[in-house]
C-alpha cells in the first residue's frame, strides 16, 4: 500500500512505471495532442507486462488481505525494494500491449479522425487507490485529472479498458463538481459502426467469452461486444456464467490476496475451459489474472482487440 | 479480532476439499435459483413489491415498533423491545427461569447475541433442532450460511460429531439415514423440552404475527410442542401487514432456491380454545405462551444513515453469499461469527464489528454480483467499498 502511495507519487501510476513506456505505443503515430475527444489509455495495458512481473513476486509473499501488520511490513520492505529492480516485463508482453492500443486507435480513428492523446501529460485515472480504499488520495488525485483533462479542452473521452471506464463513468462525478465529460467505452462506439470494422487473421476456432465484472453488472456494456465479434467473424459459445451472471477473474485482489486471487482465478478458467480453452477477455487485469493459471488448463486468452485489424 | 481471520484464511487456503466443496455448491446452487427464478417471474415482481415494503417499513421503523407491540398484547402475547444484546439476553434468560431443556429453531439474531454460550452459562440444555445447525452445533463450528449452515461439513465429519453425542451411524450410512437418526434423538428433545425458541421471517404490525418459513418442519415442532414460545425477532424484520409479511417469506425462500417452501407458519399469539362453555382459554395442544422479544442492536440508529440504512432491507436469505465469487472461493473464510458473503460483512459493520468488517472488505473484488442477484436491491459493493475506505483510512494513519 506504501508503495503504491510512493510510486503514485514519483510516476503518477500505481506500478511506479516511466511515462515514456506508457507512450511508446504511439511513436510514428502522429497523433495530435490533446483536442476535443481523446484516446485515454491510463496506461493500463502499458502496465500489463510490470502487473504480470509483479504478481509473480507477489504470488511468494503469503499475506491474505490488509490488517495493519501488513500494511506495516509492507512499507517497511518498500524503504528496501527498488520495484525496477525486481521487474523484469517481458518483451512479447510489452509489444502485445503496444499492438492493442494501436489497433484500438486505429478503429476509432475510423469513426473519429481528430481523435487526440495527451501523451506524457495523459494521467493515470486513480482507479486502483479508489479500489484499494485509499479515498483521500484518490479524491486528491482525481482533481488534478480533470484539471488536466480542462487545460487541453477535452470534452469527450474515449475509454479502453474496464476499469478506467468504470471509474470515470461512475465514480468521478460522485467526487468531482461539474464533470461533464463525455465518457465513451470504445465497445460503444464500434458496436455504433460496425461497418467500419476490419478483422486480422481469425482463427477458426471458437473461442469462451470471459466478460469484465465492471462492463456488464456496471455499466450494462453486455450486447456490444458480441455485435463487434460478430462482425469480425469471431466463433465463440458463452458460458452459463456469463453477461450480467459473469464470474471475477480474481485480478481486482491480486496484491491484496495472492493466493485467494490465484485460485479464484483457476476455478474461473476450469469452468470456462469446459467450454473452450480459448478464451476471450475485454480487460487488461483479467488477462494478468487468468494467464497466471492459464497453462495448468492449456488455454490460450486473447484480448477482444487482439481481432481487430 | 483480525488475527483468528488471518488464522483462518490460512486454514482454509491449505484445505483444499473444503474450497473444492465451496465452489461446487454455491455455483450449483447459484444455477439452481437462476433457471428457478426464471420459471416463475411472478417472484421477482414480488421481491420488487417487498423491496418497496421494506424501504416504507426504514422509514416508519418506530411507529411500526410501537403497533407491533400493541398488536402483540392484543392477542395475548407478551412483548419486550431490547436495546442491545446484553438486555436481550438478560429478557429471555428471565423468561425461561427455572426451565431447564431449550429447543431452537434455527435464528441468526439468537447467533447474533449469542444466545446459546450464555443458556448454557446458566447451565441450560440447548439443541438446535434444524439439521445444518444441529451439526454445526456438535462440531462447536461456525455456520456457513444463513439458510444453508452446513455446506462446509463432510460426511466423515458429521458421522463422527453424531458418533461423539452417541448418536447410531456409521461412514456407510446414507444421507437418508443419518436424517432420520437425528430425527428420533431431536425428536425426543423436543417432546421433554420446556421451552422453544426461534427467530421470524418477518413480523406483521397489524395482526403482531409470526412469519416462519422451513422445509424441514423443526420450526412447527419447536413452535408448538413446548409450553413456551420464544421468539427473537430483529426489529427490521417488522412490516406494515400480514400479507407483507407472507411475501417476505415467500421471496427468502425463492431466493435461497427452496420453491415452493414446505412449510410456512403464522404463529399469532399463544394457542388457545373456547371449546368449553365457550370461554377463552390459553394453552390448547400449542404453547401456552408466547413472548416476542424485539431486538434493537444498533438498528433503530442505522435507519437514520442514509448509506447503510439500506441493509436494513435485508431478508436474510443468502442469495449474495452464494453468488459471491470470494465465497465461492474460501467459503465462510469470507465472514466472522455467523455472518458470511457480502450481507455478512454489512452487518458485521452495522453491528459494530468494525475492525473484523473492515478487513474482510479488503478481500472484496467489486464484482457486483451481489447487488445483482439481491431481491431487495440492496447495493452492497457500495457499502463494502464505504466499510472499506474507514478501515484503510485508520490502518494507514496508525
Amino acid at each position: 500500500m506504501k508503495l503504491i502511495i510512493d510510486n503514485m507519487k514519483r510516476t503518477g501510476n500505481p506500478v511506479g512505471i516511466k511515462a515514456e513506456k506508457c507512450i511508446s505505443w504511439a511513436k510514428d503515430l502522429s497523433i495530435p495532442r490533446g483536442g476535443n475527444s481523446i484516446l485515454y489509455t491510463s496506461c493500463m495495458y502499458q502496465m500489463i507486462p510490470y502487473i504480470k512481473a509483479l504478481v509473480e513476486q507477489l504470488e511468494k509473499s503469503e499475506h491474505i488481505g490488509l490488517s495493519s501488520v501488513a500494511v506495516k511490513m509492507g512499507s517497511f520492505f518498500a524503504r528496501f525494494i527498488d520495484p525496477y529492480s525486481i521487474l523484469k516485463p517481458s518483451e512479447a508482453e510489452v509489444t502485445r500491449s503496444s499492438s492493442i492500443i494501436r489497433k484500438i486507435y486505429e478503429t476509432l480513428k475510423r469513426i473519429d479522425s481528430s481523435i487526440g492523446y495527451l501523451y506524457e501529460e495523459e494521467p493515470y485515472s486513480g482507479a486502483l487507490l479508489h479500489e484499494l480504499g485509499l479515498e483521500d488520495y484518490f479524491i486528491d488525485h482525481a482533481r488534478k485529472v480533470v484539471e488536466i483533462f480542462k487545460r487541453y479542452g477535452v470534452k469527450k473521452i474515449y475509454t479502453i479498458d474496464p476499469h478506467t471506464h468504470h471509474i470515470l463513468k461512475f465514480v468521478y462525478p460522485t467526487y468531482v463538481d461539474n464533470f461533464d465529460f463525455e465518457i465513451i467505452h470504445y465497445f460503444e462506439v464500434l458496436a455504433d459502426n460496425l461497418e467500419i470494422i476490419k478483422n486480422s487473421n481469425i482463427e477458426k476456432e471458437e473461442y469462451v467469452i470471459h466478460d469484465p465484472c465492471l462492463l456488464t453488472r456496471y455499466a450494462n456494456i453486455i450486447d456490444q461486444p458480441r455485435a463487434i465479434l460478430n462482425k469480425l467473424g469471431v466463433r465463440y459459445r458463452e458460458h452459463l456464467r456469463s453477461r450480467n451472471r459473469t464470474r471475477c477473474c480474481g485480478g481486482p485482489i491480486e496484491s491484496i490476496a495472492p493466493s485467494i486471487s490465484g485460485y479464484m482465478a483457476r476455478y474461473r478458467l476450469e469452468e470456462l475451459s469446459k467450454i473452450s480453452n480459448k478464451i476471450i477477455v475485454m480487460c487488461p487485469i483479467c488477462y494478468v489474472s487468468l494467464s497466471r493459471v492459464a497453462d495448468k488448463y492449456n488455454a490460450s486468452i486473447k484480448d477482444l482487440a487482439e481481432f481487430l485489424g | 479480532m483480525v488475527r483468528d481471520l488471518e488464522r483462518e484464511l490460512h486454514r482454509i487456503l491449505r484445505d483444499e476439499a473444503t474450497r473444492q466443496q465451496f465452489n461446487r455448491i454455491t455455483t450449483e446452487s447459484s444455477d439452481k435459483i437462476w433457471d428457478l427464478l426464471k420459471e416463475n417471474p411472478h417472484i421477482v415482481k414480488i421481491a420488487e413489491e417487498v423491496r418497496r415494503i421494506k424501504e416504507e417499513s426504514i422509514e416508519r421503523l418506530e411507529e411500526l415498533i410501537e403497533k407491533a407491540k400493541l398488536s402483540i398484547e392484543r392477542n395475548k402475547g407478551v412483548v419486550y423491545l431490547a436495546k442491545d444484546a446484553e438486555e436481550a439476553r438478560k429478557i429471555i434468560g428471565d423468561i425461561i427461569g427455572s426451565d431447564k431443556i431449550i429447543v431452537k429453531a434455527k435464528s441468526m439474531a439468537t447467533e447474533e447475541i449469542e444466545l446459546n454460550e450464555y443458556l448454557e452459562s446458566l447451565g441450560k440444555e440447548v439443541w438446535e433442532t434444524d439439521l445444518g445447525m444441529f451439526l454445526v452445533q456438535i462440531l462447536r463450528e461456525r455456520p456457513s450460511h444463513p439458510i444453508a449452515p452446513a455446506i462446509h461439513l463432510t460426511r466423515e465429519r458429521i458421522v463422527e460429531g453424531l458418533r461423539r453425542i452417541g448418536i447410531k451411524v456409521s461412514m456407510d450410512s446414507s444421507p437418508e439415514e443419518i436424517a432420520s437418526a437425528v430425527r428420533e434423538f431431536l425428536r425426543k428433545k423436543i417432546f421433554s423440552a420446556d421451552v422453544g425458541i426461534s427467530g421470524a421471517n418477518a413480523l406483521a404490525a397489524d395482526t403482531g404475527s409470526i412469519v416462519l418459513v422451513e422445509n424441514e418442519s423443526n420450526i412447527r415442532l419447536v413452535t408448538s410442542v413446548p409450553k413456551k414460545h420464544i421468539a427473537l425477532v430483529p426489529v427490521d424484520k417488522i412490516v406494515p401487514t400480514l400479507e407483507d409479511a407472507l411475501k417476505v417469506a415467500i421471496v427468502q425462500a425463492a431466493y435461497d432456491g427452496l420453491y415452493p417452501p414446505t412449510y410456512i407458519s403464522v404463529v399469532t399469539g399463544p394457542s388457545s380454545t373456547a371449546d368449553i362453555e365457550h370461554k377463552r382459554v390459553y394453552g390448547a395442544q400449542g404453547p401456552k405462551e408466547l413472548h416476542v422479544v424485539m431486538l434493537d442492536n444498533g438498528r433503530i440508529k442505522t435507519t437514520r444513515d442514509q448509506d447503510f440504512k439500506q441493509i436494513l432491507r435485508c431478508i436474510r436469505c443468502g442469495r449474495c453469499v452464494f453468488e459471491c465469487p470470494v465465497y465461492q472461493t474460501i467459503g465462510y473464510g469470507y465472514g466472522y461469527k455467523n455472518f458470511n458473503g457480502p450481507m455478512g460483512v454489512v452487518w458485521l459493520y452495522v453491528l459494530g464489528y468494525r475492525e473484523e468488517a473492515g478487513y474482510l472488505s479488503t478481500l472484496c473484488t467489486h464484482a457486483g454480483n451481489c447487488r445483482e442477484v439481491c431481491p431487495v436491491k440492496i447495493d452492497l459493493p457500495y457499502l463494502i467499498s464505504k466499510i472499506k475506505r474507514d478501515y484503510i483510512r485508520k490502518i494507514v494513519s496508525e
